[in-house]
């Protein structure tokens, strides 16, 4: 199988990867498909440019990314957060250490579903770039490196997304996790332990 | 555990596999005896495998996205053929302009969406026009559109939609009333590639149940093209594989675009068989079978490998 025919079938094989991201993105099944058709248009277009050594999909959803800021949203994506606050506490949907029980099963917890309404609804909620940033993460499965890439951004602001994308995510879910039995006992997610994430920065910097 | 806040910003660059070696035997340890954290760690892998489910759940692709992404990216795979499919994009554009001349959208702002039906529908009229003709009594000379055509001599090329009818019907009546195979040693195949003009090779369809009968060279009459044959059975049906120039027999002119084992394949049914090619960089691969056309299109994408 030659490499020209490669690149098409592994760019064929990142549809439902694509779908799922421009889905989060749009909140309409017409405006998602034809976002992910146009990223086709211009990824099989540009081609050339791919690295065979490198991620597809991260490649693929970082134009889908571009032409969704360019076209859908004409530009406004740092609008929304990029700046808000980066030294504010970090609470890393961090849960009062007292309120927490130990779990006997982990594994059969960790995987126990949470509602899809919930989910749905909580993750419709967040703020875009934070939401672009966690499906990356957490659906797409990239690295920091790799959602920096796509998102165009420093690892530090897709870290910073990231967890203030998830700390709203599981104040949201918590409730729930706890009625389903995940988190057991009485939660408050207000009695956490803040860490600045410049500090954390700083000690990241140190460390490396 | 009191220590617990020193450990809060590792934990999902932890799950995330992204803490730095040098955390990371530290924050074992303390996962190891800290119910607490194991608990945090708990809901956030809860957290992230139920949204990975409803996210990946509820925007799985259309049949009809995946047709047109499929034909998106076979477009980009091989040049089409000249003449007759661009001047079926000029009539649908044409039809498009006048579609949006007649509800008054700027034809600028019509989406894919919008475009793709009427694209194919001035091209479903286009190869009924030809079938048509075709059909016709032949009292003036055919135009180019409806035949098959000797592009600079031994250079054929079937540039037709009538002409790929043809052509189907010759594969279709082939698959009914086999002829006996010249050969059933495998390694043989290789001589037909000068007859095809692209290398031959006899796919291993074990794997889907398949058995291996022998093969042989096939003249389409309509063309002085030449396509390789392998037969095989599975269970009580019979499986024709079609080795072909797809460049000059271009069938997934006449056939549905779809996706099968991630690849982009043509699928259709002709005379009563389902037909599904696998057309990549000139080289055409087509299966006749009495299978459903789903069958036939997940075998024709497990060739080729």
């Amino acid at each position: 199988m030659d490499t020209v025919a490669n690149f098409e079938q592994q760019a064929l094989s990142q549809l439902p990867s694509l779908l799922s991201v421009a889905s989060r993105l749009t909140r309409n099944p017409s405006e998602s498909e034809d976002l992910v058709q146009d990223t086709y248009v211009k990824a099989l277009r540009a081609k050339d440019q791919f690295q065979a050594d490198t991620n597809m999909r991260a490649w693929l959803l970082r134009i889908l990314t571009n032409t969704f800021i360019n076209r859908y949203r004409r530009g406004t994506l740092e609008r929304s957060v990029a700046d808000r606050g980066g030294s504010e506490p970090l609470l890393d949907g961090w849960m009062g250490a007292s309120s927490l029980e130990s779990t006997r099963d982990p594994e059969a917890t960790s995987l126990r579903p949470i509602l899809e309404a919930e989910i749905q609804a909580a993750l419709a909620s967040l703020p875009e770039d934070f939401r672009l940033a966690v499906v990356l993460a957490d659906v797409e499965e990239l690295s920091y490196k790799e959602i920096a890439d796509v998102m165009g951004c420093p690892v530090g602001t897709v870290m910073s997304r990231l967890f203030r994308g998830r700390k709203m995510l599981k104040a949201l879910l918590v409730e729930h996790a706890r009625d389903l039995g995940i988190i057991p006992g009485h939660t408050d997610v207000t009695d956490a332990a803040p860490i600045a994430l410049d500090e954390y920065r700083a000690r990241r910097a140190r460390a490396v | 555990m009191s220590d617990c806040p020193k450990f809060a910003p590792w934990l999902e660059p932890y799950a995330d596999s992204e803490l730095g070696a040098e955390h990371l035997a530290e924050m074992e340890v303390h996962l190891d005896r800290c119910t607490d954290c194991q608990a945090r760690l708990n809901f956030h892998t809860a957290v992230c495998v139920s949204m990975r489910r409803v996210v990946r759940e509820s925007a799985v692709p259309s049949t009809d996205l995946q047709a047109r992404i499929s034909a998106l990216v076979a477009a980009s795979c091989e040049p089409v053929v000249p003449a007759p499919i661009s001047s079926t994009k000029a009539r649908s554009l044409r039809d498009a302009k006048a579609v949006a001349k007649r509800t008054g959208l700027p034809v600028g702002s019509l989406t894919w969406r919008a475009i793709a039906p009427i694209s194919a529908a001035a091209a479903a009229a286009l190869i009924l026009g030809a079938l048509r003709e075709a059909d016709a009594p032949q009292r003036f000379p055919s135009t180019g559109s409806a035949r098959a055509s000797v592009v600079g001599g031994s250079d054929v090329m079937i540039s037709g939609t009538a002409g790929v009818n043809a052509l189907l019907d010759e594969f279709t009546r082939f698959h009914s009333h086999p002829d006996q195979p010249t050969f059933v040693e495998p390694s043989q195949a290789i001589h037909l590639g000068n007859e095809v003009g692209i290398p031959v090779s006899v796919p291993e369809l074990s794997p889907v149940g398949a058995r291996w009968l022998g093969g042989g060279p096939v003249n389409l009459h309509h063309s002085n093209l030449r396509a390789a044959t392998l037969q095989y059975t599975a269970g009580s049906h019979r499986i024709t594989v079609f080795v072909y120039d797809s460049h000059r027999v271009p069938l997934r002119i006449l056939l549905e675009p779809r996706v099968a084992r991630n690849r982009p394949v043509f699928v259709g049914s002709h005379r009563g068989y389902s037909v599904a090619a696998l057309e990549n960089n000139g080289r055409g691969y087509a299966v006749t079978t009495d299978l459903s056309a789903t069958e036939s299109a997940e075998l024709v994408a497990s060739l080729d490998h």
